[in-house]
């Protein structure tokens, strides 16, 4: 078994395939995979699976402090202080499918075509096959670089719409919101100020791509049974070969136990997907800030600097 | 696309002092927001590779000094209006030996205490502007000792870095896949 390069006839010759027309096909298959993904992550409301949870942090202002006759001065005034908010662990998966299996063989001449070293044209094993279209995709899919290639796999963005790609939630659902201070809600006029007074910057979501369906530019070509060659449709899901590719794609996806399974994990290890999902805080040392009414001498030290960040937590795709 | 910021950057910097995550603004065309993007610096993530094959580690340097000044002036900016207004005014203590301040940095350096982390991004960033770094050669070996300067935790970390480039000295990768350094072999010349 091994990666095989297919066949094509170029109107001319018959000619192999370029590695472009090679990754319009792994496109079509994973085309074919986000029909019904078999690797699945949901957003729940609570207690998710993908771990780690996330929690958000922020500044609030230090309590004000009241006295009589002066100011109490900067240094005797509370600080700034991190509040602790909301803990999100709204991701579950990877939940995998295991209902399918895999396609049979298609026999003798079911597999395209290939160009073998001694320029022969030569039929494909079903090794081959899973080795040249399946594997190679699913190696494809796994990439950081998100192309039609990677069809039907998670990323995180920071837009509940996002171009090819279905928000996972279906409700805008954000699986992790990070908050700060908001600074100009703070004003030494309103001291003394409610301490936490928190604005969302930033809402990250979970994104499944779901793009519509490129044929392959370049066919496959077919031997029958009495050695004729025979070019595959270029624009039909229900050949008998493309009907296998929809079902391999998604049994090995979930179930290959040859080291291509697909898996999610966050901050573990295999490529980044998306923007990391960060946790800011403002980095100040506070913001002193004084008021005098009559002969109640107020101060508060308000959240100020610029925003930091914390924490970052990254989604990964990898191979299991 | 490739990622959503390719083709659409229009802002990166480092996003904390310990310059371990980069913010990339990027103009959505779909409805003309600006969307911010977090990408963690590493250099085994093909993301970051990505990232940097586009946006040189330099220019993101250059882009985070730019605009960590424009919030040190607005921070003056706020200082002057402030002492304009108040009659009482504090002053910082400038008459302290430079000795005391740098060994004070070196040898009590809390990386918990914000106004010394402020204070080692600064120092990172000049290391990062001194010529013989800035124009040192692209091999693995400046640019593991870029990273081990980006990551270091305290001003020592970021002088033995340095050396490298200074000093001809080597880093001793314990794990390279996973950037862990083993120590710094220094060559006394």
């Amino acid at each position: 078994m091994a990666v095989r390069i297919p066949a094509k006839y170029d109107g001319t010759n018959i000619v192999e395939m370029t590695t472009g027309e090679r990754t319009e096909w792994h496109a079509y298959i994973a085309y074919l995979y986000a029909q019904a993904p078999t690797v699945t992550l949901t957003v729940v409301s609570g207690s998710g699976t993908l771990t780690p949870g996330l929690t958000d942090t922020r500044m609030k202002a230090g309590a004000a402090s009241q006295n009589s006759s002066a100011f109490v001065a900067e240094g005797s005034t509370a600080e700034p202080a991190t509040v602790t908010g909301t803990a999100y662990d709204k991701i579950t998966g990877p939940t995998y499918n295991t209902d399918g299996s895999a396609a049979g063989d298609l026999g003798a001449v079911g597999y395209p075509l290939y160009i073998n070293g001694d320029s022969d044209l030569q039929v494909m094993t079903q090794a081959d096959y899973v080795d040249t279209f399946i594997y190679a995709t699913l190696d494809a899919m796994i990439a950081a670089s998100e192309t039609a290639a990677t069809n039907g796999t998670y990323t995180i963005a920071t837009a509940a719409s996002v171009t090819n790609y279905t928000e996972v939630s279906g409700a805008g659902t954000a699986v992790f919101i990070d908050t700060r201070a908001d600074t100009s809600a703070y004003a030494a006029s309103g001291i003394p100020e409610t301490l936490d007074q928190p604005t969302t910057v930033t809402s990250f979501f979970l994104q499944r791509q779901n793009r519509a369906r490129a044929f392959p530019s370049a066919a496959c070509l077919f031997a029958d049974s009495n050695g004729d060659i025979s070019q595959g449709p270029l624009a039909a899901d229900d050949s008998t070969f493309n009907a296998a590719l929809a079902v391999d794609i998604k049994f090995r996806a979930a179930e290959d136990d040859a080291g291509h399974k697909l898996s999610y994990n966050i901050n573990g290890s295999g490529n980044t997907r998306g923007t990391a999902i960060v946790d800011t805080r403002l980095d100040g040392a506070g913001n002193y800030q004084t008021r005098q009414v009559s002969d109640d001498y107020r101060s508060q030290e308000f959240p100020n600097g610029s925003a930091a960040v914390i924490g970052t937590n990254t989604l990964k795709i990898v191979h299991v | 696309m490739a990622y959503l910021w390719s083709d659409k950057i229009t802002d990166y910097y480092y996003s904390n002092p310990e310059l371990d995550t980069v913010a990339v603004m990027w103009t959505d065309p779909e409805d003309g927001l600006v969307r911010e993007h977090y990408i963690k610096v590493d250099e085994t993530d093909e993301q970051w590779r990505d990232f940097v094959a586009e946006v040189p580690y330099d220019k993101i340097d250059e882009r985070t000094m730019v605009r960590n000044e424009e919030f040190r002036e607005q921070f003056r900016e706020a200082f002057r209006n402030y002492s304009e207004t108040h009659v009482e005014t504090e002053y910082v203590d400038r008459t302290k030996p430079f000795e005391d301040i740098f060994i004070d940095f070196v040898s009590t350096y809390n990386k918990e205490d914000s106004a010394q982390k402020e204070q080692l991004f600064k120092f990172k960033l000049k290391v990062f502007e001194l010529d013989i770094v800035k124009n040192s050669k692209s091999d693995d070996k400046f640019k593991n000792a870029k990273a081990f300067i980006r990551k270091a935790e305290n001003p020592v970390d970021v002088l033995l870095g340095y050396m490298v480039f200074a000093n001809d000295a080597e880093l001793k990768m314990a794990d390279t896949e996973k950037f862990e350094v083993e120590g710094v072999y220094v060559p006394i010349k």
